[in-house]
């Protein structure tokens, strides 16, 4: 069973804690003057999406979590499930659960390369690329000439996501999205 | 008077929480790249150097961190006829000096335990340490695994430092079992405690300083029990510096020392979280 002591323990490190895979979020390496050297995490449970603490001695070891991203191309949905393809030639698809997929369901466009974190053969997570670009469907008419002034308005995209964006923004439109902050960055097109 | 000491020794601290880096040859001595001064800087001492102080590198494997790197610059001085606390005033003055002015109070290591976790923490029972440590570390969830009774105190020391209210304070009078190279006496309730100090500005350890041990039993006394240590931990086996050893039967002069972190003062100074931002190399970027 691979294994990470505390010298290797760094941010994205996927490790297994009390029968979960977790990523450290933070880590910090702590020593008194004359002291016992420690090194404190903050791990976050990929099942649950829950962050923990923990404290180790120098030289302790965790066990490593059997966990890799894999880029995939999402192709398309069904009831319960969204299609994902390999994007390695290979063709391989993978089915990911409604459950999985959680709140990231907004972000996903067809045809979009995502990456798909994977957990002893099961994926437990989907992350969209960092932009997505995402049309109207529906929002307040913009008012004509109204470019310079501040002031938003909501807009909800074919996808679901409702995005804060400009007033002079109209059905149709397409635009860019920060899929990590849900933030209107700018039209599709670098207008 | 400036020193310059050697990188390179024959012989390091044996202390069991410091790595030293180390070099040998089959057959041949052991070469050891120094984690501080201190041990040449005594026999020069010893030698009737007087007063003496080294600005240069120490090297420490296996500490990396945000306040730590693996090379780092100690300022490092000695005053002959000082007792540890006349090197405390001489510290603040220093720290007055190149920070500004600020109050320093003294704040005994068992006061200061005591004033952020509101129990007479040295007194508690090991099991107690250690479950008042997997209460306050570290917010949700957290839990030591396995600390012995020194490392619990290690690590409540640490978070007392960080939580303390002084931006600037002097921590004196360490318990006898981390008294390193420091002579230890009774204070005024009897308690055996350790002529040790620290300085502490913003939450960071910048100072360690001693009224430094002479007596050469004493000293072959407490590396032996380091080296107990290290056995039982199964690090490598370090023999006792006998050059040292020399020196101090010969007869080192009453004096106090203390050791500073040019690093770390200079990013005090800068306002900066981490050392990586006044180093030129920090251990990553080499």
């Amino acid at each position: 069973m691979a294994t990470y002591d505390t010298s290797e323990f760094r941010t994205g490190l996927k490790v297994f804690l009390e029968g979960d895979p977790c990523e450290i979020i933070e880590s910090e390496f702590v020593k008194p003057g004359k002291g016992q050297a420690f090194t404190r995490i903050k791990l976050k449970n990929l099942i649950s999406g829950r962050v923990l603490a923990r404290t180790y001695k120098s030289g302790e070891s965790i066990e490593a979590a059997d966990v890799v991203e894999v880029g995939m191309q999402y192709l398309y949905k069904d009831a319960d499930s969204w299609y994902f393809m390999k994007n390695d030639g290979s063709y391989e698809q993978l089915a990911v659960s409604d459950a999985v997929v959680g709140d990231q369901d907004v972000w996903l466009k067809e045809q979009d390369v995502c990456e798909v974190t994977i957990w002893d053969n099961n994926p437990i997570a989907v992350t969209p690329p960092k932009f997505v670009e995402l049309e109207v469907k529906e929002t307040d008419p913009g008012l004509k000439g109204d470019t310079a002034q501040g002031g938003s308005k909501p807009a909800t995209m074919t996808t679901g996501a409702v995005v804060k964006v400009p007033l002079f923004i109209n059905i149709g439109e397409t635009l860019r999205i920060d899929t990590r902050t849900g933030e209107y960055k700018g039209r599709a097109g670098g207008n | 008077m400036e020193v310059g000491v050697p990188i390179l020794g024959r012989s390091t601290t044996l202390d069991p929480n410091i790595a030293s880096f180390g070099w040998q040859n089959q057959g041949e001595r052991q070469w050891y790249l120094q984690s501080s001064p201190e041990h040449f800087m005594k026999r020069l001492l010893a030698d009737g150097a007087g007063d003496i102080y080294y600005f240069g590198p120490a090297l420490r494997a296996n500490e990396r961190g945000s306040l730590h790197n693996t090379e780092f610059t100690l300022l490092e001085w000695y005053r002959c006829n000082y007792d540890h606390n006349q090197l405390m005033l001489e510290v603040m003055a220093l720290l007055n000096g190149y920070l500004g002015e600020a109050q320093a109070p003294f704040v005994t290591y068992s006061d200061l335990l005591g004033d952020i976790w509101e129990q007479d923490v040295l007194n508690l029972e090991p099991e107690e340490q250690t479950n008042l440590v997997a209460r306050v570390l570290v917010g949700m969830d957290a839990r030591p695994t396995k600390l012995t009774p020194a490392a619990a105190l290690d690590a409540l020391y640490d978070e007392a430092l960080r939580r303390a209210r002084w931006p600037r304070f002097f921590v004196t009078d360490f318990p006898p079992n981390q008294a390193a190279m420091a002579r230890v006496h009774q204070d005024e309730s009897g308690q055996q405690v350790a002529a040790r100090f620290e300085c502490i500005v913003s939450g960071v350890e910048v100072v360690n300083g001693y009224f430094e041990l002479k007596d050469a039993e004493e000293q072959r006394r407490r590396w032996q029990q380091e080296a107990e240590i290290r056995s039982c931990n199964g690090l490598p086996m370090i023999a006792q510096d006998e050059k040292l050893l020399a020196a101090l039967d010969a007869g080192l002069p009453d004096c106090a020392g203390a050791a500073l972190g040019v690093d770390r003062l200079l990013m005090l100074k800068l306002g900066s979280k981490n050392l990586d931002e006044v180093l030129s190399f920090s251990a990553e970027r080499l």
